[in-house]
C-alpha cells in the first residue's frame, strides 16, 4: 500500500474488485484507475496486491479472464464476474455490513 | 466442491505453465503502458511518465510468484520433486538399493504367493452358483459315536421330499470304472451322482446337455453319461461328434450326452483322480434291490442345495426334526438307541477341512518372514540416513523444515517398497505352481489361482505398509539432529551417537526373536515329520511293488459278467498268482483287496463270539492270499497264516494285536469267533493267528483293528497285487502288466507304486509343511545373522579410536574380541528372549499339527537356541576379528 494511504484490511480488496467488476468487465489499469476513484483517491492499489488478488479469484472461480481490445486498441485481459462471483460479492457485503456495523455500535459505546 | 474447482483450474494451468507465465508478463507489461499513457494525459513528459509507472510496479515479482504458486498445484510439484530426487539419490548407491529392493521382493513375493493360494482356497466362494447354498451331508448314529454310516436310497429319498431343507439333493458315489471300446483298457474316475447333480451345483455343461428327463425315468444305471473335458480329450481325442457316441465302462454300455467346461471339478472326494465320468440312475434296478431296503446304507455321500434364505445352522434345525420323525415313523429300521441323524455343513468347509489350519500356518510364517524383511531394510536405512546426516542437515540449514526432510526420507522408502512390490509380484507369479508342484494333492483346487484383484490388493498393501514401517522409523531418527556438530563432521563419526545404535540394537533383536518363532515352528514340524517317519508301517516295504487292478461288473445282464462271480474271481486271483511267481527276480506274490498306508480297507461293523450287532465295534477288513504277510513281512505273533486250503470251507480269521487287544484284552483270541458285516446269517470265522500292527492309512495315524479274511474264501472286485523282487521293483511293472493281459486283456492296472512311494506319499503333507516352513525360518536366520554382523560391524567401525586407546592402554586383544561378541551376544540373547514368548504362544495353537512332539520338546528348543546363538557368535566373530586386530596408532590418528 502506498505510503500515507489507508492499508486496506485483508480481503477488502477482493470485495471492492468485485464491486468494481459488478458493472462491467475491466483489465487491470482500468481496474486500480476504478478503485482510486471510487475511493476518492484514498486507496491507491498496486500492482502488487492488484494482481495477486485477481489470481486469486479467478483460482476460486468468481471472476473469468478473457484477452480483449481496450479503448485505445491496446491488447489487454479483460475480467468478468461470474455467477459464483456475484453471489460471494452479495455475501461478502452482507457480511460486512454487520461487521462494519457491529464496529460502529462497539466504538460508540460509552 | 469449491476445492474440486481449484484443483481442476489448477490442473489445467499445471498444464499451460508456460503460457501462464508469458500472458501474466504480458498484462503487466500492458498496464505499464497504459499508466504510462495516462500519465502523458496527465500532463508528464514522456520520461517522466514511463518512471512514474515503472515505480507503480512495486512489488510485481511478488505478485508472480503468488500468481504462479496459485496456478500450480504446490503438493504435486513438490511430489514429482521428491521422487525425481528420491530415484536419484536411489540410483546413486546401487549397492543398497539392490539389496533392499531384492531382500522386499523375495518377502513381499513369498507372502503375495502364499495369499494367492489361501485366496483361492479360502477366501474366494466355490466356482458354482449361489456357493452359499451348497452343503455337504454326513450321517451319524450320534449316540453310538458312528460317524459317515452313508445314506440308503428311501434315506436320500425322505432327504428331498419330507425334510423340507433342499431345493435340490444328490448321492455322489465315487467309483473305479474300466474303459473299454477305446483305444486301450483305462481305468477312470467315475462319480455316480442323482440325476439332480448339476442342478445341485447349478453348471451348463460345455457341449451337450446334462441329465434330464432320460435319465430321470430310468430305474437303474442310465445310458447317458457325461464326460469331463480331460476325459473327452484324452479318451475321445477331443471329437467334437463325441454326443451319442457310445463306449464301455465296466463292460455296461453308455453314451455320451454331454462334456463339462475344462475348470468344473467335482467337489468332494474321489478315489484318485479327477472324475472322467457322470452316471446316474434310480437305483432301483440291478445290481440295486427293486425295493431299497432302509437299513442298506451304500451310498457314501451326499451334496445338497438348501433352500434359499436357509443358513446351514437353520437347516440343521429342520434334519433334527425330520430325523426324528423318521426315527418315529420307522422303529423297525433305526435302534432308538443309536440316534440316526444327518448333518449338513457348508460344502465349503467341508472341502477346505484341514487344509485350513496349514494354509493360516504358512500366511502366519511368511507375514513374520515379510516382518523380519521390514526390520532388515529399516536397518539399512538407519546406517544410510546416518551416513546422510551432513546432507540432511545442509538441506535443513537452507531452510528444509523437518516434515520436508521426513516427507524427502518416506518418499525414497515408498520408492524401494513400490519397486520391492512389483518384483514382489514377479516373485508372487511364479512361485505358487512351483509351491503347488510339492503341495499334497489333496489341497483342494476348485478355483485357479490368479493374480486377481484380491491379490494385487494384498500385495500393494503389504507393499504400502512395509514401505511406511521401514521408512517411518529412520525418517524421524534422522530429521533429528544438532544441525552444527553435524555440519562439521564428516559422514565418518556422525551418528555415532547412542541412540542411533540403540534403535539399530533393536531391530536386530526383534529380527532374532522373530526367526526365533518361526525356526521353533519349522523345527517342531520338522520332528513331527521325522517322528512319523521312523514310525515302524509294521512291515518291510522295501523292494515291493503294488499295483491295483479292476474287475468289472457290468451291471447289464447280457454283458460279460465273469467277475460277478466269486468262484471266477479265484480263479484270476490264483492264475495271477502262478503268473507272476513264474518270473524271474521274484521272491513272493500276495493278493489283496486293499492297500496298506491309503487306508482302502473298509471298515465295516463286527460280531465277536456270537454277540448282539453292536455299531461300535468295527474293523477295517481286508481279504489277503496266503503269502500275504510273509511278502510285507508282517510278523506273526500266534497261530498260524493262511493256507491254500482256507477256501470258505471251514471259514477262517486273522486279527491284529489291535483287534485281540480291544476285543480279548487279556485273553488267547486263537479259536474264538466273530463275524464280518451286520447281516444275521454272515458266516462265523474262527480265529487262526494274530499278526502285528500294519498301517491302513497314513504313517501318522494310529493303530487301527484290523480284521483278515482269506482272499479265496471272500474276494472282492477291487484287487491289488504285491511283487517282493530280488532286485530293484520298478523294473518288474512292465512283465506285471504283460501277465495282468495275458490272464485277461480286458483288466486295467493302476496305482503302480513302490510301497516306499507309498510310505512318503503318505506324508507327503506333513513333509511339505516342515518344508516350508523350514525354507522361511531360513531366510529368516539369514536375515537376521546379516543383522547381528550390520550391527556390530558399524559398532567395532565408530569405536576404532576407542578401541586404539584401550588397546594403547594395554587391553589384551582377546579382550577386545571379546567385548564385541558379547555386545552382539547380548542383542541375540534378548532378541531370544522376546521371542521365546511368541514362539511358545506359536508352537502350543499349532499343537494340533504336531505329532508324537510337544509344543516344548526340550531338544528342538535347545537346538534352536544354540543355533540362533552360533548364528550370532559367527556373525560377530568377523567383526570381532578385525576389532583385535586394530593397530592402535593408526586408530589414534584416523580423527
Amino acid at each position: 500500500m502506498g505510503k500515507g494511504k489507508s492499508d486496506l484490511l485483508q480481503g477488502t480488496l477482493d470485495m471492492l474488485i468485485l464491486k468494481a467488476l459488478q458493472l462491467e468487465p475491466m483489465h487491470g489499469f482500468g481496474l486500480s484507475v476504478r478503485l482510486g476513484q471510487m475511493s476518492g483517491g484514498v486507496f491507491q492499489v498496486e500492482m502488487g496486491s492488484l494482481y495477486p488478488a485477481l489470481c486469486r479469484l479467478e483460482a476460486q472461480g468468481w471472476i473469468k479472464a478473457e484477452w480483449g481490445v481496450s479503448e485505445n486498441n491496446r491488447r489487454a485481459r479483460f475480467y468478468k464476474l461470474t455467477a459464483s462471483g456475484r453471489k460471494q460479492f452479495e455475501a461478502e457485503t452482507a457480511e460486512w455490513a454487520l461487521l462494519a456495523s457491529t464496529i460502529e455500535t462497539m466504538l460508540r459505546a460509552t | 466442491m469449491r476445492w474440486l474447482h481449484r484443483l481442476v483450474f489448477k490442473l489445467k494451468n499445471l498444464a499451460a505453465r508456460g503460457r501462464k507465465e508469458a500472458e501474466l508478463a504480458e498484462e503487466l507489461r500492458a498496464h505499464v503502458e497504459m499508466q504510462t499513457e495516462a500519465n502523458i494525459a496527465a500532463g508528464m513528459d514522456p520520461g517522466e511518465a514511463r518512471t512514474a509507472a515503472l515505480r507503480k510496479l512495486g512489488g510485481v515479482e511478488q505478485a508472480r510468484e503468488y500468481c504462479r504458486d496459485e496456478f500450480a498445484i504446490q503438493w504435486l510439484e513438490t511430489l514429482v520433486r521428491d521422487v525425481r530426487h528420491g530415484v536419484r539419490v536411489l540410483r546413486k548407491s546401487p549397492g543398497f538399493t539392490g539389496v533392499a529392493i531384492a531382500t522386499l521382493a523375495l518377502g513381499i513375493g513369498a507372502s503375495t504367493a502364499v495369499f494367492s493360494v489361501v485366496e483361492a482356497v479360502l477366501l474366494r466362494p466355490l466356482p458354482y452358483r449361489s456357493p452359499g447354498e451348497l452343503v455337504n451331508v454326513d450321517f451319524e448314529l450320534s449316540r453310538a459315536g458312528t460317524t459317515n454310516v452313508g445314506c440308503s436310497v428311501p434315506e436320500l429319498d425322505d432327504l428331498r421330499e419330507r425334510s423340507g431343507v433342499f431345493a435340490e439333493i444328490s448321492m455322489v458315489f465315487p467309483m473305479d470304472g474300466n474303459l473299454t471300446g477305446v483305444a486301450e483298457p483305462q481305468r477312470v474316475e467315475a462319480m455316480a451322482v442323482s440325476p439332480s447333480y448339476f442342478r445341485v451345483l447349478g453348471i451348463a455343461p460345455a457341449l451337450g446337455r446334462t441329465f434330464g428327463a432320460e435319465e430321470e425315468s430310468v430305474s437303474g444305471w442310465a445310458q447317458g453319461c457325461v464326460l469331463s473335458h480331460k476325459a473327452w480329450m484324452t479318451h475321445f481325442g477331443g471329437d467334437p461328434h463325441v454326443l451319442g457316441r457310445k463306449f464301455y465302462m465296466d463292460y455296461d454300455t453308455f453314451r455320451v450326452v454331454g462334456v463339462m467346461p475344462p475348470e468344473f471339478r467335482h467337489p468332494g472326494r474321489t478315489l484318485a483322480a479327477e472324475v472322467d465320468v457322470w452316471f446316474t440312475g434310480g437305483m432301483r434296478a440291478p445290481p440295486f434291490a427293486p425295493e431299497p431296503v432302509r437299513g442298506y446304507r451304500l451310498i457314501p455321500g451326499v451334496i445338497g442345495r438348501l433352500v434359499p434364505g436357509l443358513t446351514p445352522a437353520q437347516a440343521q434345525e429342520k434334519l433334527a426334526a425330520f430325523a426324528a420323525r423318521t426315527r418315529h415313523d420307522f422303529p423297525r429300521d433305526y435302534v432308538e438307541s443309536e440316534r440316526w441323524m444327518p448333518r449338513a455343513s457348508s460344502l465349503q468347509d467341508k472341502l477346505v477341512g484341514d487344509v485350513r489350519g496349514v494354509l493360516w500356518l504358512f500366511l502366519a510364517a511368511v507375514l513374520l518372514v515379510l516382518l523380519i524383511c521390514c526390520a532388515t531394510i529399516a536397518n539399512l536405512m538407519l546406517v544410510r540416513a546416518v551416513g546422510r546426516r551432513q546432507e540432511m542437515a545442509v538441506r535443513s540449514a537452507l531452510g528444509a523444515s523437518r516434515v520436508t526432510i521426513v516427507r524427502q526420507l518416506v518418499i525414497e522408502s515408498l520408492l524401494l517398497a513400490g519397486a520391492g512390490g512389483l518384483g514382489g509380484l514377479i516373485v508372487a507369479w511364479v512361485l505358487p505352481p512351483v509351491l503347488l508342484a510339492y503341495a499334497p494333492a489333496s489341497v483342494p483346487r476348485l478355483n485357479a489361482l490368479a493374480v486377481n484383484g484380491h491379490v494385487l490388493g494384498f500385495a500393494l498393501l503389504a507393499s504400502g505398509l512395509t514401505g511406511l514401517v521401514f521408512g517411518m522409523l529412520p525418517a524421524l531418527r534422522a530429521s533429528k539432529f544438532d544441525l552444527i556438530p553435524d555440519l562439521k563432521a564428516g559422514s565418518r563419526t556422525a551418528g555415532a551417537e547412542p541412540s542411533a545404535q540403540r534403535w539399530r540394537s533393536a531391530l536386530v533383536a526383534a529380527q532374532i526373536a522373530l526367526s526365533l518363532v518361526l525356526l521353533a515352528g519349522a523345527g517342531l514340524l520338522l520332528r513331527s515329520f521325522l517322528s512319523a517317519w521312523h514310525t515302524n508301517p509294521g512291515f518291510d516295504p522295501h523292494q515291493v511293488l503294488t499295483g491295483r487292478i479292476w474287475l468289472p461288473p457290468p451291471s447289464d445282464a447280457k454283458a460279460r459278467q465273469t467277475y460277478h462271480d466269486h468262484g471266477n474271481r479265484v480263479t484270476l486271483i490264483r492264475e495271477l498268482e502262478r503268473r507272476f511267481s513264474a518270473l524271474p527276480a521274484v521272491q513272493s506274490v500276495a493278493i489283496a483287496t486293499a492297500v496298506p498306508l491309503t487306508a482302502s480297507s473298509w471298515s465295516t461293523p463286527i460280531r465277536v463270539d456270537g454277540a448282539e450287532a453292536d455299531t461300535a465295534a468295527v474293523a477295517q477288513v481286508t481279504s489277503v492270499s496266503p503269502d500275504y504277510f510273509r511278502t510285507l513281512r508282517i510278523s506273526l505273533l500266534r497261530g498260524r497264516v493262511f493256507t491254500d486250503s482256507d477256501d470258505g470251507r471251514d471259514p477262517v480269521a486273522i486279527i491284529n494285536a489291535a483287534a485281540a487287544a480291544r476285543y480279548w484284552p487279556g485273553q488267547d483270541p486263537i479259536g474264538r469267533r466273530l463275524s464280518c458285516g451286520t447281516e444275521a446269517d454272515a458266516p462265523q470265522c474262527t480265529i487262526v493267528g494274530v499278526v502285528g500292527n500294519a498301517k491302513d492309512g497314513p504313517l501318522d495315524t494310529p493303530d487301527q483293528a484290523h480284521v483278515y479274511r482269506p482272499v479265496y474264501q471272500d474276494s472282492w472286485l477291487a484287487l491289488a497285487f504285491f511283487v517282493r523282487a530280488e532286485g530293484a521293483p520298478a523294473t518288474l511293472t512292465q512283465a506285471l502288466r504283460r501277465e495282468i493281459h495275458g490272464a485277461d486283456a480286458d483288466l486295467p492296472i493302476y496305482q503302480v507304486l513302490t510301497m516306499e512311494q507309498l510310505m512318503a506319499r503318505s506324508l507327503v503333507r506333513r513333509r511339505f509343511m516342515a518344508g516350508v516352513v523350514g525354507v522361511f525360518a531360513g531366510f529368516s536366520l539369514l536375515l537376521a545373522g546379516v543383522g547381528i554382523y550390520g550391527v556390530i560391524a558399524l559398532t567395532v567401525t565408530q569405536r576404532t579410536r576407542e578401541i586404539g586407546v584401550r588397546i594403547a592402554l594395554g587391553a589384551s586383544r582377546h579382550r577386545i574380541s571379546a567385548m564385541v561378541l558379547n555386545h552382539g551376544l547380548t542383542i541375540a540373547a534378548i532378541g531370544m528372549a522376546a521371542g521365546s514368548l511368541g514362539g511358545v504362544a506359536a508352537t502350543l495353537a499349532m499343537r494340533e499339527m504336531l505329532f508324537q512332539t510337544h509344543p516344548l520338546d526340550p531338544l528342538t528348543w535347545l537346538s534352536i537356541v544354540l543355533l540362533l546363538f552360533a548364528v550370532a557368535a559367527l556373525a560377530c566373530w568377523l567383526p570381532a576379528r578385525r576389532a583385535s586386530a586394530t593397530d592402535p596408532m593408526i586408530a589414534l590418528r584416523s580423527d
